[in-house]
């Protein structure tokens, strides 16, 4: 059973975060280990499994990056998340431009406009991984999917300097 | 025993007991839950707040909690106190300003009078006070126990109090996070659905957590904290100032300790304070105070901040903030937070020493008797293995929900490598160095092969404690083989051993009294549910019958009273045997009303 099936959703790149975590929270409260202190051994064990085995699909299908890499594993299409997707010029130019952007944003002003651009530019390359996952490209894809990995870390960078210059005002 | 069922039809069957502990720096409580309420237990003097303190006379006598604190001060009493700050802590790890680092040794024993203790020892022996306590209150027979550690608390640490509750004697259902225990306790009926902070600051530790309630559940996010900042620090920043400012040769910072907690707590209902130093007599307002704690509580709140980001939760999110731990006494706390979050709710209604102990005892009762309530947590630290080059390769990473497993796959990276050598370490740091190191662990008899060729799986579980276990196995020939890992809970393993066999000769004289104290209560119930039985179905029996049950009964009241386990045992069995035709008889009886109520029914 994958974790869409474990939790009743169906096998797709969007999904409903409430129905995700409402699923979740009915099968949790079936299987928690917290349910069986009074249980035998070996209820006690397969309880302990199934409570693990929810909170991994939980974990992985309510990030965005995850479930992507997921999708893609389910599909067979290999995905090496560590691997460098800069292979095309393009992406390349829009990394080091990326970088230059975040050095020189020194004002909490400059940093939202930055943040709001890369939400953007994230938003697109998951519509990129959904079309492509549905028409079975899985090279498009896994590219998309390695975009997602790159803005998401990009954006955790952004975010970090603003809280950064909160502190320091 | 218990062949028949004697079970009252209807009526619901005893709750079972079960208390939970909060096993503080400065004090520790114990509660149980008593018709849906949280009741804290008092020890002999009628205190709740239990000083987690042990005091070793020179007759090598040990003397715990209330009583240990009227012996401070003399000459041949040793006092040990905030105990809970060197668990799972080296030497080196040790601050030089910790009063405790001058009494203890660079192995991290106690010599004290002539008796040496462990870390875990001296924390042992105030549980062991606090299950006299139980005992005492509730009976001999109730062991079952949460008992609660800060969030922030490593796999070691964690460990180490689980290992010194069992060797008091207690069976330790869960070991929760002291935030988690104390929304539990507000959840009872001050806060209902959202997302909140709690915010933690205790005598020694400071912890955060983040949580969401829906309805009866409870999911943990995300928790951050710092093992090492608490009300102590405060004391201390404040007595070495004191120091300063008095100037006196007969002072010194220790001896300026016990003013500072006093000045302290003061302040958090006076405006200032005037307090006499030999000659001179000192004046310290709330401002200065607050001037010069200020870089603590600025720490507290940037903690706060990181593992809200962390959590990806903005502030305006929160629903309200929990305040937990006697430090949230401090004027400036509560102030500093609502200034942080526009003035959002603050919690404080309960007493921030009891809040934990409440909220360990309604888990504890949640998890003995069936409920509706769930808490669902998360692991504080990231687990990983040592890389070459001295990385630290996480495998799960930190306010991962738990129980959760990992698995990840290794190589050997020589030709005819027949051994693997892991080490386990928790931390977020890159390097290992930084990190706490957990357990080493070595995979031998690997087939020869190519390198890159043996595939080596490592499996990282953790249970509802937040536990570890990891499993190493060589798969690539079929060949299965399994590696476990032994807590260490910061102690080699002959103390370990030692420990366990001198509780385990203690165990077996409070054994015996517990075992002889089960029987009398199981022949106390029977002797009560048959009485009713016989006053609610009298019908069912013959003259004859009735007598001789009454024989039976009168017997066993008289011999509940002797001290001899197999005589009460003996007797229970022939009082079980009499009864036996007439509760087979009331079941037909209840079983033929049930069936017909559900025919009408339907």
């Amino acid at each position: 059973m994958n974790y869409f099936e474990l939790l009743g959703l169906e096998l797709d790149f969007y999904i409903n975060q409430n129905k995700l975590k409402e699923a979740y929270l009915v099968q949790q409260s079936k299987y928690h280990p917290d349910k069986f202190v009074n249980a035998d051994e070996a209820s006690k064990n397969e309880a302990l499994e199934k409570s693990i085995l929810l909170n991994k699909a939980y974990d992985t299908l309510k990030s965005d990056v995850d479930r992507a890499g997921y999708l893609l594993e389910l599909a067979g299409g290999k995905v090496n998340s560590d691997e460098s997707f800069v292979d095309s010029p393009n992406m390349l130019f829009s990394v080091f431009e990326d970088i230059e952007q975040l050095e020189s944003a020194n004002s909490l002003v400059d940093l939202e406009r930055l943040l709001k651009i890369a939400s953007e530019d994230l938003r697109a390359y998951k519509s990129e991984f959904s079309l492509s996952y549905k028409f079975y490209n899985l090279i498009e894809a896994g590219i998309a999917y390695k975009k997602m990995i790159y803005k998401s870390k990009f954006i955790l960078n952004i975010k970090s300097n603003m809280n950064k210059l909160a502190a320091v005002v | 025993m218990n062949f028949i069922q004697i079970q009252e039809p209807g009526i619901s069957e005893k709750k079972r007991i079960a208390v939970g502990i909060d096993f503080g720096t400065t004090n520790s409580l114990v509660g149980y839950v008593d018709q849906d309420k949280p009741i804290i237990l008092s020890d002999e003097h009628g205190r709740k707040k239990i000083p987690s303190i042990v005091a070793i006379t020179k007759k090598q006598e040990t003397i715990i909690g209330t009583k240990a604190v009227a012996l401070k001060g003399l000459d041949d009493v040793v006092i040990i106190k905030s105990i809970k700050r060197l668990i799972g802590k080296e030497f080196k790890d040790l601050s030089d300003d910790s009063p405790l680092k001058k009494m203890i040794k660079e192995d991290m024993v106690f010599n004290i009078n002539g008796i040496s203790f462990n870390v875990v020892e001296i924390c042992n022996l105030i549980l062991k006070k606090i299950k006299s306590i139980v005992g005492e209150k509730l009976g001999e027979s109730v062991a079952d126990a949460v008992i609660t550690v800060p969030a922030y608390f490593d796999e070691t640490q964690r460990r180490a109090v689980k290992f010194a509750a069992e060797l008091a004697g207690l069976r330790v259902l869960r070991v929760i996070n002291e935030p988690t225990a104390a929304a539990l306790a507000y959840r009872l009926n001050e806060i209902s659905s959202g997302t909140y902070i709690v915010y933690d600051f205790g005598g020694g530790t400071f912890d955060v957590s983040i949580l969401e309630i829906y309805n009866s559940i409870v999911r943990v996010v995300a928790t951050g904290g710092d093992m090492n900042l608490g009300g102590d620090d405060i004391d201390l920043l404040l007595a070495k100032d004191l120091l300063k400012r008095i100037n006196q040769d007969q002072f010194n910072v220790d001896s300026l300790l016990d003013y500072a907690t006093q000045i302290k707590e003061r302040l958090s209902v006076e405006k200032n304070v005037n307090i006499k130093f030999g000659d001179n007599i000192l004046n310290i307002d709330r401002d200065y105070f607050n001037e010069l704690i200020e870089p603590v509580i600025a720490r507290t709140m940037s903690i706060v901040s990181d593992t809200l980001e962390r959590a990806e939760i903005s502030k305006s999110d929160i629903s309200g903030v929990i305040l937990v731990g006697g430090s949230t006494r401090i004027n400036m706390v509560p102030s500093v937070i609502s200034n942080m979050f526009d003035g959002v709710a603050l919690h404080n209604s309960i007493d921030p020493d009891e809040v934990v102990a409440m909220g360990a005892s309604i888990q504890a009762n949640n998890l003995v008797n069936t409920s509706d309530h769930l808490l669902l947590d998360v692991t504080p630290l990231s687990l990983g293995l040592e890389l070459m080059g001295g990385l630290n390769e996480k495998i799960i990473y930190r306010n991962s929900p738990i129980p959760t497993s990992m698995t990840k796959e290794f190589t050997t990276y020589e030709d005819g490598q027949t051994g693997l050598k892991l080490h386990i370490v928790q931390g977020e740091a890159e390097m290992v160095k930084e990190c706490r190191s957990l357990a080493r662990l070595e995979l031998l008899n690997i087939p020869p092969m190519k390198a890159g060729a043996a595939r080596i799986e490592v499996k990282f579980t953790i249970d509802s404690d937040g536990l570890l276990t990891v499993i190493a196995r060589e798969k690539s020939t079929g060949i299965y083989q399994s590696v476990e890992v032994i807590p260490t809970y910061g102690l080699d393993s002959s103390t370990i051993e030692k420990m366990l066999l001198e509780s385990r000769k203690t165990d077996s004289q409070e054994d015996k009294s517990s075992q002889i104290e089960e029987s009398k209560i199981y022949a106390e119930e029977l002797l009560s549910k048959i009485s009713l039985a016989i006053s609610k179905d009298k019908d069912l029996l013959s003259e004859e019958e009735y007598n001789s049950i009454h024989a039976h009964l009168d017997n066993l009241r008289s011999i509940i009273k002797s001290d001899e386990k197999s005589k009460i045992d003996s007797v229970v069995n022939q009082v079980e045997e009499s009864v036996e035709l007439f509760f087979a008889r009331r079941n037909t009886r209840y079983i033929n009303i049930d069936s017909k109520l559900s025919s009408l029914l339907n």
